[in-house]
């Protein structure tokens, strides 16, 4: 014989109710105390995580410490080409720091690639979290000798052929640098930024 | 029917409490970051950057968009030293802490909509523990009863005794609760400490991803990968109630890594209050892991556990002859091995599956009293996880248990009918956390669905809502479903306790399963809150409502003889006839004093009130529910080369048993003198000479001993 919760005694039924109705004056204040998060929130820092915001500072910091070979600009206000490939949070930032900021005196222009063919001309070519190996090692071989600086998140993005990738560890972004990379597509990597990253040939 | 411990106007205070810290202003409790800041979401941040177009140059002008506070900040990190960026916290602190129990993948504290905690290599370390309940107890929430030197009682948010049944512990990955009774023989469950990463503990459901069993919680004990544990390390140490001495070498080889380890310990009985205590415990251990990389992608682990001893009991039990009742020391035998392999293959974070197999064994002997239990078990376990489109992080999994067991029906006390059985469990989960505004607001959605032979079809979805207001505050709330599935006691026991009425005409109770029996089942509701209002500074609160429904309970059945014993007998018989309400909550806080001083502490309340149906049997209005724990530990560096750790543990009577409350002070002292030596002494209880924790066990017939003060020094060696 199962006997289950439908046979309870009366009297438990009755206190269930009373409880209820608690129960009910509870939820309603639940919803006036969530109700007035938002006000509160308000007065808060906007920014759940940084991740995104602080690999957009990074790609826009490295502006400042490659060097691009000579030549590599066309005429002297050439603008800084900012390309991205894949859907990424980095994204959105990189699109508002090239429409309100420069870089050595540069405008920056921001370009969504989806082709090898359109990242000709970019001199940051950077790699969302979502973009296959596979994919990455065909834009890397049919841009072979271009000088662009290859920024991914792939946890095998140096291994592929890239120069930096964003390392989440220890709540703080981290920098990988392939300095072979970076000299075979003519770039000159800044002291500095090879002291900041893990440099890994 | 039981008056409910705390009403539910109590419950609303504190609720309206909660939302009035929420409603707070930010200046009232500290600067997270400075800053004058008014919230704008991103899609603000996009309209106010079109709007800004004439203005081009903002770093220079601090134009239009620094009225837009994500871009304040981003600013900000825009202008930042270089050296800088690479020290920005993507997340407060506190919130930063890696868990992977609530979503089967890898997340943070401050990202999870779960009343999670997790225990560290550091509070481990410090505590000064050596046994994994033990280490619970750093937990808040969590019940730790110790019955005696081998056995305890634990459990979650009530519902504690020495076969509970609610919780979903695994190590590594390996379920190691028991299918016998639903519950865990912690006698068997050792680890190298020195060598856990963390355990995580979730207080509440965690059945949408976890199944069957994860109804009041799920620990997950986490070791260290073997590339992490490099080296030697050898510890030894003893004391007025213990020895132990372990030792683990690692190594790398030329794509992986590898550890061995083996471990044994000598546990002295404890404090038999008018019998002589029989409840020693050792435990030889040996163990290995080996990570290796296959390529770029690619990864698997092997690891495997050995482990034998003796863990005693001091038994009483029936007799069918005068005078029929026996007591004695039961040397109980355990033993068991496992193996585990993982193969995992990560595209990215986001995109990654895992094939994981493992194989157990267990055998476990109570000599006296006659019972021996083989059982092995194989489990397969596929998960997957992708993110589809921008919004959507989906993990799906699939997998296969089969646990095999075989009792011998020697002893007159407990038998099983039948006494080898072989149980099957399908299952399938799929989860999607859904980003409903960026950075703010997700919703989770998941459930498992599963099959098994004990009660067939099971669901167990959950909803969970998750918002993040900021960097260092989330609030969430969830709705769960789970079940607790018949265990073999539940269906197939048949156990003579020790009889009445001696000596004139003996009955004995006898307690026997229903394979009737169905699942019991939970709707649980919660709601939390975290908050890290400085670096030096975090607080959690979760509170919850559960409500149970067929519960276990027994019904009397009529007298008579029982035909496999002979004896007269008063049966009782497993029904799903009791129903339960739970409320409650957690508050856990730390504070970061100086560099050299952190404080911690946690407070847990819980109100139960329980109905049984007509005729069914309620020995425990509480289930062994205790109403308040509280916990605080200091940790303090003296100098860099001295740790001075003091715990106190204050927990509250327990109706159970008539175990009254108890207050307790732990400590350690640890002294470093180079990188390669430590030396530690630790006192554990010292408030008492020996306290109760628990009943002595009258269905198993396990006397129960009181815990004892103890002292032990310890000295590692690490190279």
């Amino acid at each position: 014989m199962a006997v289950n919760g439908k046979n309870r005694n009366r009297t438990a039924d009755c206190a269930r109710q009373v409880r209820r109705r608690w129960a009910m004056r509870a939820c309603l204040l639940l919803v006036v105390g969530v109700a007035m998060l938002p006000a509160s929130a308000a007065a808060q820092d906007p920014v759940v995580e940084r991740e995104a915001k602080i690999k957009a500072a990074y790609l826009y910091q490295f502006l400042n410490y490659i060097q691009w070979a000579p030549g590599t600009f066309q005429a002297e206000d050439s603008p800084l080409v900012i390309g991205v490939v894949g859907d990424d949070p980095v994204n959105k930032y990189l699109k508002v720091i090239a429409a309100h900021r420069k870089a050595n005196n540069r405008r920056l222009e921001y370009r969504e690639v989806q082709t090898p063919d359109d990242a000709a001309g970019c001199h940051i070519l950077f790699f969302g979290d979502q973009v296959a190996a596979d994919t990455i090692r065909q834009y890397i071989q049919e841009r072979t000798g271009d000088p662009v600086l290859l920024v991914g998140e792939n946890p095998s993005f140096i291994q592929i052929g890239g120069i930096i990738a964003f390392v989440v560890a220890d709540n703080h972004v981290r920098l990988q640098l392939s300095m072979k990379e970076a000299s075979k597509r003519g770039l000159r990597v800044s002291s500095q930024l090879a002291k900041i990253a893990h440099v890994v040939d | 029917m039981v008056p409910l411990p705390f009403s539910w106007r109590t419950f609303g205070c504190l609720w309206a409490l909660m939302a009035a810290i929420c409603a707070a202003p930010r200046h009232g409790w500290g600067q997270w970051r400075s800053g004058e800041l008014v919230r704008a979401s991103y899609s603000d941040a996009d309209t106010a950057g079109v709007a800004a177009e004439e203005a081009p140059d903002l770093g220079d002008t601090e134009g239009a968009l620094a009225e837009s506070d994500a871009l304040a900040d981003l600013n900000a990190l825009l202008d930042a030293d270089i050296t800088q960026l690479a020290h920005t916290d993507i997340v407060a602190p506190s919130f930063s802490t890696p868990i992977t129990t609530v979503e089967r993948q890898e997340s943070t504290v401050g990202r999870t909509a779960a009343a999670i905690y997790v225990i560290t290599e550091d509070m481990i370390r410090r505590s000064g523990v050596r046994t994994i309940p033990d280490a619970l107890r750093l937990a808040p929430g969590v019940h730790v009863a110790q019955i005696d030197a081998n056995k305890w009682a634990i459990s979650i948010r009530g519902f504690n005794g020495r076969f509970s049944n609610k919780l979903l512990v695994q190590i590594d990955g390996r379920t190691i609760y028991t299918p016998l009774f639903a519950g865990v023989f912690w006698d068997v469950q050792d680890v190298l400490l020195e060598d856990v990463a963390r355990i995580e503990v979730i207080r509440g459901p965690g059945s949408a991803m976890w199944g069957a069993n994860a109804v009041n919680g799920v620990i997950n004990v986490i070791t260290k990968s073997s590339r992490d544990t490099t080296g030697f390390f050898a510890e030894s140490g003893g004391g007025n109630e213990r020895l132990f001495a372990s030792a683990r070498v690692g190594g790398e080889t030329k794509n992986g890594s590898w550890r061995f380890f083996t471990k044994w310990f000598d546990r002295d009985a404890g404090r038999g209050v008018g019998f002589e205590p029989a409840d020693d415990w050792q435990l030889t251990h040996l163990g290995f892991r080996i990570d290796q990389r296959v390529n770029s992608l690619d990864e698997w682990t092997i690891q495997g556990d050995y482990y034998n001893g003796d863990a005693g009991t001091r038994a009483i039990f029936p007799l069918a002859t005068p005078p029929f009742l026996g007591q004695g020391a039961d040397p109980q035998t355990i033993g068991g091995g496992n193996i585990l392999c993982r193969y995992s293959r990560r595209y990215s974070a986001d995109d990654q599956w895992t094939l994981q197999f493992y194989y157990d064994q267990t055998i476990r002997h109570l000599h006296t009293q006659g019972f021996r239990e083989q059982r092995h078990t194989v489990d397969v376990d596929f998960q997957r996880q992708l993110k589809v489109g921008l919004w959507h992080r989906l993990v799906w999994g699939m997998a296969y248990r089969n646990t095999a067991d075989t009792i011998s029906n020697d002893g007159l006390a407990i038998k099983f009918f039948p006494n080898a059985r072989a149980i099957n469990r399908y299952s399938v989960f799929a989860q999607d956390q859904m980003t409903m505004i960026d950075d703010l607001f997700f919703v989770t959605l998941g459930s498992k669905f599963s099959y098994n032979d004990f009660s067939g079809f099971e669901i167990q979805p959950t909803l969970r809502l998750l918002y993040t207001p900021t960097a260092s505050k989330t609030v969430w709330a969830s709705v769960s479903r789970a079940v607790r599935v018949p265990a073999r006691v539940n269906q197939d026991l048949h156990l003579t306790t020790v009889p009445v009425s001696v000596p004139f005409f003996p009955a004995y109770p006898q307690f026997r399963g229903d394979p009737n029996f169905d699942s019991e089942t939970l709707l649980a509701y919660e709601l939390g809150m975290r908050s890290s209002p400085s670096k030096e500074f975090y607080w959690d609160i979760a509170t919850f409502y559960n409500r149970y429904n067929h519960l276990d309970g027994f019904l009397p059945r009529s007298p008579g003889i029982d035909p496999v014993t002979g004896l007269f007998v008063l049966p009782f018989q497993f029904v799903n006839g009791v129903v339960a309400d739970t409320v409650g909550g957690e508050f856990t806080t730390s504070l970061q004093l100086t560099d050299a001083w952190q404080l911690r502490a946690a407070y847990s309340l819980i109100a139960i009130d329980v109905d049984a149906a007509p005729g069914v049997t309620l020995s425990d209005p509480t289930q062994g529910t205790v109403r308040n724990i509280a916990y605080f530990h200091s940790s303090w560096d003296i100098g860099n080369d001295i740790d001075f750790d003091l715990m106190g543990r204050w927990v509250d009577s327990m109706k159970t048993g008539n175990i009254p409350s108890y207050f307790e002070i732990d400590t350690r002292i640890a002294w470093r003198p180079n990188d390669v030596f430590e030396f530690s002494l630790i006192g554990r209880n010292l408030l008492d000479c020996a306290h109760p924790e628990y009943e002595s066990d009258v269905y198993a017939g396990a006397l129960a001993t009181e815990v004892q003060r103890e002292l032990y020094g310890q000295a590692v060696w690490r190279y």
